[in-house]
């Protein structure tokens, strides 16, 4: 046999572990002759196996490099790398069109026609939109609606959960600064914070929107943008979207100012936390008690932080400890 | 094929299957639990018609091998190291996520993501239909009207960014990731 390098055999292993997920009776008795060649190549087959688990729906960017490497593969068609290098650029600007979209509200609901309606952080409210629809608030958010289009709604700052009725002829759009919902007869939830969009899709399906780049979206499905970030598409349970309405938020690696946020929201009380800790990510679930205090203390404590008043608000700080 | 064909089939290829445990390094008592394992679990199987049982049946070997590696401390291996570098101080082992383990599976899920996102478009979105969507290469191919064979070069260079990736964490566990404030 001939010399291989460690990493020959590990490209193997993975044309293996890529072949044997839909294989065929051939694929294996061919993959088990490989095994019994030499003992190293179970152990790179386990490699393989292992980083495979790895593989877990936010790990995988939407878009990588828009310019394809590598393109004697196969063309490109032309019209897909429009796309993409469309939306790449459209994201740089994403950041700055949200303040944009912000500082143009004002401007826009100086229209007869459009109303807004607000919630104080901790307040609920439910929202015929009047066409059989509707939407369920939470605190500090603002949505605006238009007198003349009951299919329209702008949710300025804030979170909603949507609950719309399905008409092809007239589709239901939604406006959040620069991104763009429609549905497709659908319940989603959608938040809207300065610099943070958030969909995620309960039931049915909608599409997302931002210049010039169109996203389908179905049941379970969840698409985050963060400035300065890579857009995620995630998958969860439906179940455990917009979680404030059900009293538990459930998040997977998300900074914990935005934590806050919701929060804040949720609760009824600003909430803040240390700036030294504010990018760190988290993962859980948080049981939202009619006390506020005693779900900031107990969000805190399962980080091992601590929450305490601070002016009218709430601070998330690392403890101060005496050294040992 | 009903379950009866099934556990047929499961009795003519036993001998090929145990072969197949020992060239995957698993000991051969080990093995031996690992079949009636999986014949314990036909029993419970209501599958589809199968075209190909003798694939299904190694694969349901492979899968059980798996799960057993990973809950024998194969994949825990990083953790108790983390667990070790930290004075040696074992958690409760609640549902709660610690501050450390959210940062090593953070890290973990940005080192994957970071060596990805370096991959063309392309390459992504053939990746996410066949690992998250479960599509078939055959079936992607057909979708973009590209050949199967181009399908796995683009699959094959999304895995080796991922296991380099991994390799790159398994080597390294992290020293920077060290929580300023533990709570033991």
């Amino acid at each position: 046999m001939t010399q291989r390098t460690p990493q020959e055999i590990r490209n193997e292993a993975i044309a293996w572990h890529i072949r044997l997920r839909d294989g065929a009776t051939a694929d294996w008795d061919a993959f088990a002759q490989w095994l019994e060649r030499h003992p190293t190549h179970s152990d790179a087959f386990d490699i393989v196996a292992a980083a495979d688990t790895a593989i877990v729906p936010e790990a995988v960017p939407l878009h990588g490099q828009a310019t394809a490497q590598g393109g004697d593969w196969e063309a490109y068609p032309a019209e897909r790398r429009r796309t993409g290098l469309r939306w790449a650029s459209s994201l740089a600007a994403v950041a700055a069109l949200v303040l944009l979209g912000l500082i143009a509200i004002p401007w826009l609901t100086a229209r007869p026609d459009r109303y807004t309606l607000a919630t104080a952080a901790g307040q609920r409210r439910a929202v015929d939109i009047g066409d059989g629809s509707s939407a369920m608030l939470n605190g500090g958010t603002r949505l605006i609606l238009d007198r003349n289009n009951p299919r329209f709604a702008e949710l300025e700052v804030g979170e909603a959960t949507f609950t719309i009725r399905h008409d092809a002829q007239q589709p239901f759009t939604i406006i959040l600064g620069d991104h763009r919902i429609q549905d497709v007869g659908t319940r989603f939830n959608l938040i809207h914070d300065p610099g943070r969009f958030e969909v995620a899709v309960i039931e049915g399906a909608i599409l997302y929107e931002a210049a010039g780049t169109r996203i389908p979206l179905a049941a379970g499905q969840a698409l985050t943008i963060r400035s300065g970030d890579r857009p995620l598409l995630t998958r969860d349970d439906p179940a455990r979207f917009a979680g404030w309405q059900t009293g538990r938020l459930s998040y997977r690696a998300v900074p914990l100012d935005h934590v806050a946020s919701d929060l804040s929201r949720t609760v009824g009380a600003e909430v803040r936390i240390d700036p030294d800790i504010r990018a760190l990510p988290f993962t859980g679930s948080i049981r939202i008690e009619a006390d506020h205090g005693v779900t900031l203390t107990n969000f805190a404590a399962t980080l091992g932080l601590q929450a305490r008043r601070a002016g009218t608000g709430w601070l998330i700080e690392p403890h101060v400890r005496a050294p040992r | 094929m009903a379950t009866g064909g099934l556990k047929a089939a499961f009795l003519d290829n036993r001998p090929a299957l145990f072969r197949y445990l020992g060239a995957r390094k698993v000991p051969a008592d080990e093995a031996e639990d690992i079949l009636q394992d999986l014949f314990v679990k036909l029993e419970g199987l209501r599958p589809g018609p199968i075209a190909e049982p003798r694939a299904y049946l190694y694969r349901m070997a492979e899968n059980l091998l798996q799960d057993r590696r990973r809950s024998a401390g194969w994949r825990s291996s990083r953790e108790q190291a983390w667990v070790a570098a930290q004075g040696g101080a074992t958690r409760d082992a609640d549902t709660q996520p610690s501050a450390e383990r959210t940062l090593i599976a953070r890290e973990q899920l940005s080192l994957v993501s970071e060596a990805l996102a370096g991959l063309p478009d392309r390459t992504l979105q053939i990746f996410r239909r066949y690992r998250l969507d479960g599509i078939r290469q055959r079936d992607i191919a057909t979708e973009l009207g590209i050949s199967v064979s181009s399908v796995e070069k683009h699959l094959r260079s999304a895995y080796q960014v991922v296991v380099d990736a991994q390799a790159s964490l398994d080597a390294e566990i992290s020293p920077r990731l060290r929580p300023r404030d533990g709570e033991t």
